[in-house]
């Protein structure tokens, strides 16, 4: 920490007053705590966006909360304008999970998230997942960032028609809009990636009767880590093809390699 | 953990440097009432609230709530020199005991007034009945989603929540029959 409680304490003192209205002098334990971490979640904020060594003369405590609120705000409506981007054109593909999370729970975030007491709260449980799991953050970063996350999948799935997903989606799972509790883009990529490897048109998201004897030649020497540069290779090669930047889906690469060829690992 | 903890103590320690000065400030007004508070008092009732506190796991801010208890309770008809300092001591204990109850749900005036008003009426003085009677109904209330207390500030709530019998006109009666008859 770059300030010492003392220093914290007015401040805290300050947002329990506005908290209560100033209706009451104590609060629970758990509502200081929380208040406490709203303080720090907003300093963090600003730490990163300005750190200290950069700055000529230390600020005050309340300058770096009040710059670190601001930045939250900002957060706020950047990750609100994304997913209204995202909403344009957003497909669920009939996947109920997709649809709760990010069509019908994040605006109730934007509705009920508190900037002010509750900023490292994010309140929705996002049970539908990035390809390469959810960010350990918490607060308006974590939804910022699964939007972006969110955003980029979208831009990959909409390279392939509607139905192509559908279908394999079925194939996956009958009651998938039910059932598919996973990621959709993940399929999506571990089978254009198997169709590359075969040389099944990767649009069309199907595999012929001897695309597994390919697959499997594919990989047939390689342990763990080989299998992972393969499948690392094969994601930038289809992301040029799709004309997209292929690190946000490279990090999913230890997963994929990892369903294509299981014995290996 | 630790962390959380080491604030909340910084934070007693802070506010009793204040306090004590505010607290005994305060018998310039209750000294009309006949009241008066030691330092040694004030000190004592200040190291009660904290472990009221601590027994209640609240943080207190600002300027505290015993300032405020004794502005208002001063001129209660059932205290005197003698059960002040007892009397404060346990009317905090009370008080953040019931915010838990309540919730948090009532701000330090609507219950301060309400626990007034029932110690000069229904309670005669009488800090158990305060506690274990009508406190415990009005915040089992509140719990219960009562929310009335918002436009009255607290002030004439008890009688809707009030189930005890107060004047039988038979017993009346009956007693005076046996008196007089």
């Amino acid at each position: 920490m770059d300030y010492n409680m003392e220093e914290l304490l007015p401040l805290i003192t300050w947002l329990t007053d506005k908290y209560t209205s100033k209706e009451s002098t104590s609060v629970p334990y758990e509502t200081a705590q929380m208040l406490m971490e709203a303080v720090l979640y907003c300093m963090d904020q600003n730490r990163e966006q300005y750190p200290l060594a950069a700055e000529g003369r230390k600020p005050t405590v309340r300058v770096l909360y009040e710059r670190g609120y601001d930045i939250v705000l900002q957060k706020v409506y950047t990750a609100k304008e994304l997913h209204e981007q995202i909403m344009v054109d957003f497909e669920d593909y009939g996947c109920i999970n997709y649809r709760e999370t990010v069509q019908q729970g994040m605006p109730a975030f934007f509705i009920n998230y508190e900037p002010r007491f509750q900023p490292q709260n994010h309140l929705l449980t996002m049970d539908y997942p990035l390809i390469r799991g959810n960010p350990d953050m918490s607060g308006v970063n974590l939804i910022l960032e699964y939007l972006r996350g969110i955003g980029q999948e979208q831009q990959f799935l909409n390279c392939f028609p509607r139905s192509a997903v559908v279908n394999l989606l079925e194939s996956i799972v009958p009651e998938y809009e039910e059932l598919y509790l996973d990621n959709i883009c993940q399929a999506v990529l571990l089978r254009a990636i198997e169709c590359f490897i075969a040389e099944c048109p990767v649009r069309n998201l199907t595999l012929d009767r001897s695309s597994a004897d390919e697959i499997g030649l594919f990989f047939e020497d390689d342990n763990r880590m080989a299998a992972e540069a393969k499948v690392v290779r094969l994601i930038r090669i289809i992301m040029k093809q799709f004309q997209m930047d292929a690190g946000y889906f490279e990090k999913a690469a230890p997963d994929i390699a990892f369903r294509i060829c299981p014995k290996r690992q | 953990m630790e962390k959380d903890q080491d604030m909340f103590q910084l934070l007693l320690k802070e506010k009793n440097k204040q306090e004590l000065s505010n607290v005994i400030s305060c018998n310039e007004k209750t000294g009309q009432f006949g009241l008066n508070l030691t330092e040694g008092e004030a000190k004592e009732l200040m190291l009660c609230r904290n472990e009221s506190l601590k027994k209640y796991q609240r943080v207190e801010f600002g300027g505290g709530i015993l300032e405020k208890l004794i502005e208002i309770f001063c001129d209660s008809q059932y205290i005197s020199q003698s059960n002040y300092t007892n009397t404060l001591e346990q009317l905090q204990d009370i008080f953040y005991e019931f915010k838990n109850e309540a919730q948090d749900l009532l701000t330090d005036d609507e219950l301060l007034t309400f626990m007034k008003e029932q110690f000069e009426g229904v309670c005669f003085g009488d800090l158990e009945y305060l506690e274990g009677t009508c406190l415990d109904k009005f915040a089992e209330a509140v719990r219960g989603g009562y929310r009335g207390y918002q436009s009255t500030g607290g002030e004439g709530e008890y009688s809707q929540f009030d189930d005890v019998q107060r004047w039988d006109k038979n017993v009346y009666m009956e007693i005076v029959k046996e008196l007089f008859w």
